[in-house]
């Protein structure tokens, strides 16, 4: 591609308001250099600046955001409207259902999430239902912990709840569900120091139990980001 | 009291205007390919893990060191955290890392140093040299590396913590409190008692005389940048030897109860200590524009409006119970924000007559017109009577008052010597800010009232002084407009004498009339202030125009 055919693709990929990570996916796709399209995106910015016309790709980009945002806290919603259902009835449940409620809706919204996305192409609404999934599933975790009687903090649910939306992120190659669980995360690690300081005079059994759990966390983590840095420069190599 | 709540909150607007036009972020330019992964959304997912991860770690050794009896303190697992996370950082180039080793490095010195503190009853202000030092490392480290291409893209990372840990403690300590809190520190032993404290600090004093002399070898550092730091390094090493003693604050009795009064070395270090965050920060704003790099200007920015809100909020505490001298901190305050702003636009090259000029109209000649419409009226003549010379924090009022008014002086003169289009506006502005405080600060006025409503002949004497200067100036915002061709500043001022009338017309007679002629008279003198006003405004308006003399400004 030439570079002022370039330019003008780049220009028209804003205008229909495509994102900087889509037309940088996609350019490398067709095996452009970094350097050329970083230089061709600059001038076509500010072009596009003195045309004014980033307007309409900005209003484009604010309905998509705007949509996202949507179907996100819709997916809250119905999340803590499942809390609010079912936890205060916890105890006139039986055990069965109990179960069944928690894995049966968890299995639901990641099954029609999953076909949502990658069968019908509707992206963010099939990421809301996994996030939905995912809520589910770190309710699950608590109300489980509840009803076996499970000696614990609460941050170590949060952990498990780290965990497990990572590894369904992974298989569902989901952003959303990372960018959560790193949300869940980080209350945890919140949670602990919280707690530390609460019980730093006194010793506290629970606190054994933690610890080996928190390297678990410690060495999980770690590799997760191993592998998204891999997986990036791999990318990289690939398209250079 | 209306009148100080509409300054007051004309201050809280200007700091809201002032922070969403100067930060607004602008479209990053993926020069630096680093820059570019860091903002891929995989990028940022795997930088938070690392986070992550390390956070965990720092955790998991707590509690493990807990459980096992503590054999190593807590604050060696900081450090060692602070060593995992740096080498993480450079390796895998992960920014967060690297944030996290810089904070976590910053809070092991202060666990640490404060134990050692304690042990040997050292002044706490080794503690304070010893962050101060390592804020000045990391701002070297910043500088060098941003000229080695390699580590441009962490550079900012340690320019940011550096400059914001440092100008953090100077807010902190640049108030009477933190000279309070600083007098306290000067208590104990010298640092050389112990060991430990002496290495960490000579290490800290050697590395940055290595990296200045590299730097200077190298040409990285602006001349001004090495006078700062060494002038800072002086302060800080000054510190760490004063004997102890009292030195900055007396206690006096006042009114029935202790309060402490500055001494002369209390005043040389308030006046040191409130001037200095000025400066830097200013500095580190036109060092920012000078070259270029927009992190450091909004970090100076940021802390330049953390600096007024905080002299505000400390004036407004100090001066609560005379509104007069309240709400003149918050017009001073006012004006050297806008004069700063404009400096900054001017500087960028960013400054546009028809924006600006609406923001002097707002923030700088609203504010002063509403002072003098209260200063012009009988309450405030009440609340004027009070002898500022006898306070016990007239120094400290004094000292701020001349800092901010002749850094404005200062950088108004910039306009003038470079001939701005706003050099006349501001000149007229500070004009009357002098006058004000003088009025303020020099004579006495102190047996202004008899009773409720009767005044001594000091007291009518003042309130036609105000009444005078508050003709003049909406006189004069007239007139400036006129001869700048300003269709702006006529109208306002044709506003200001409109509401000035309507204002003066109650404040004089509401009360001595019967209420149905006092309306007739509100009626009859609408009537006639608004065809005379705008008699006079199209005619000062039609003949700029017919003379073509409107033109846009330079």
């Amino acid at each position: 591609m030439e570079n002022q055919e370039l330019i003008n693709y780049i220009k028209n990929s804003i205008k229909q308001g495509r994102t900087k990570e889509e037309i940088y996916k996609y350019l490398l796709d067709q095996g452009l250099s970094l350097d050329i399209i970083q230089s061709a995106f600059s001038r076509a910015e500010n072009t596009l600046r003195e045309e004014n016309v980033s307007k309409e790709g900005d209003l484009n980009r604010f309905y998509t955001k705007t949509v996202r945002i949507i179907v996100t806290i819709g997916a809250i919603l119905i999340g803590l409207g499942f809390f609010s259902i079912f936890v205060p009835n916890w105890e006139f449940i039986p055990q069965i259902a109990k179960l069944l409620a928690i894995i049966g809706g968890m299995l639901v919204s990641y099954t029609a999430g999953w076909i949502l996305k990658a069968k019908f192409h509707y992206e963010r609404t099939g990421e809301a239902l996994i996030l939905i999934g995912n809520i589910i599933y770190g309710a699950g975790i608590f109300l489980f912990a509840q009803m076996f009687n499970i000696k614990g903090i609460w941050p170590d649910g949060l952990i498990f709840w780290m965990i497990g939306g990572v590894i369904m992120g992974w298989i569902l190659n989901s952003i959303s569900l990372f960018y959560f669980s790193i949300l869940v995360g980080i209350i945890s690690i919140v949670g602990y120091f919280v707690f530390i300081f609460k019980h730093w005079l006194t010793v506290n059994l629970f606190l054994k139990a933690s610890s080996f759990l928190l390297l678990i966390a410690t060495i999980f983590s770690f590799v997760i980001a191993l592998l998204f840095k891999i997986r990036i420069k791999a990318e990289l190599k690939d398209k250079n | 009291m209306l009148f100080g709540i509409l300054i007051q909150f004309l201050l809280i607007i200007l700091i809201i205007y002032f922070a969403n036009h100067i930060l607004k972020t602008k479209s990053i330019s993926f020069k630096d390919k680093n820059l570019y992964s860091f903002l891929l959304k995989e990028d940022t997912i795997s930088e938070f893990f690392f986070l992550l991860s390390l956070l965990f770690l720092a955790l998991t050794l707590l509690i493990f060191n807990k459980n096992l009896g503590e054999p190593v303190k807590w604050q060696s697992i900081i450090f060692l955290v602070v060593l995992f996370s740096f080498t993480i950082g450079y390796y895998y180039k992960v920014i967060l890392s690297l944030i996290l080793s810089l904070v976590s490095f910053i809070i092991w010195w202060w666990a640490q140093s404060i134990i050692w503190i304690q042990e040997e009853g050292l002044k706490f202000t080794s503690f304070i040299a010893g962050l101060i030092f390592i804020c000045i490392i990391f701002y070297l480290v910043g500088r060098i590396f941003n000229k080695n291409i390699g580590g441009k893209n962490f550079s900012w990372v340690y320019l940011v913590t550096g400059t914001s840990v440092f100008l953090t403690s100077l807010l902190l300590i640049s108030s009477i409190p933190g000279i309070y809190f600083l007098e306290i520190g000067l208590k104990g032993q010298l640092f050389l008692k112990s060991l430990r404290l002496t290495f960490w600090l000579l290490t800290f004093v050697l590395s940055i005389i290595g990296m200045l002399i590299y730097a200077i070898k190298k040409k990285i550092l602006l001349k001004f940048e090495l006078i700062m730091i060494g002038f800072i390094l002086l302060i800080i090493c000054s510190l760490l030897f004063i004997p102890e003693g009292t030195y900055f604050l007396q206690k006096q009795a006042y009114r029935g109860y202790e309060v402490f009064k500055l001494t002369k070395i209390g005043l040389l270090i308030v006046f040191i200590s409130y001037i200095l965050p000025l400066i830097v920060t200013i500095s580190l704003i036109i060092g920012a524009i000078f070259n270029k790099n927009e992190v450091l200007e909004k970090i100076g920015i940021i802390f330049l409006l953390l600096l007024l809100i905080i002299r505000w909020i400390e004036w407004l505490y100090y001066s609560l119970d005379i509104i007069p001298l309240s709400l003149l901190g918050g017009l001073l305050f006012l004006s050297f924000g806008l004069i700063i702003y404009l400096l900054i636009k001017i500087l960028k090259r960013e400054f546009e007559f028809e924006i600006d000029n609406k923001a002097y109209i707002f923030f700088g000649l609203t504010p002063l017109v509403i002072f003098l419409s209260y200063l012009s009226s009988k309450d405030a003549i009440v609340a004027f009577d009070f002898n500022i010379q006898n306070s016990p924090l007239f120094s400290y009022f004094a000292i701020v008052t001349l800092i901010y008014f002749l850094s404005s002086l200062f950088i108004s003169l910039y306009y003038l010597i470079k001939n701005e289009n706003i050099s006349k506006e501001v000149t007229f502005l500070l004009t009357l800010l002098f006058v004000l405080i003088f009025i303020f600060f020099a004579p006495i006025h102190t047996n202004l009232v008899v009773s409720y409503n009767r005044f001594t002949n000091l007291g009518i004497f003042w309130l036609v002084i105000f009444n005078i200067l508050l003709i003049l100036v909406t006189l004069g915002i007239i007139i400036l407009g006129y001869f700048r061709k300003n269709e702006l500043f006529i109208n306002f001022g044709m506003l200001i004498t409109f509401l000035l009338i309507i204002f003066k017309y109650y404040d004089w007679l509401y009360g001595s009339l019967t209420k149905r002629i006092f309306v007739i008279g509100v009626g009859i003198l609408f009537l006639l202030a608004g065809w005379l006003m705008e008699k006079w405004r199209r005619h000062m308006i039609s003949t700029i125009k017919s003379e073509n003399l409107i033109k846009e400004p330079n």
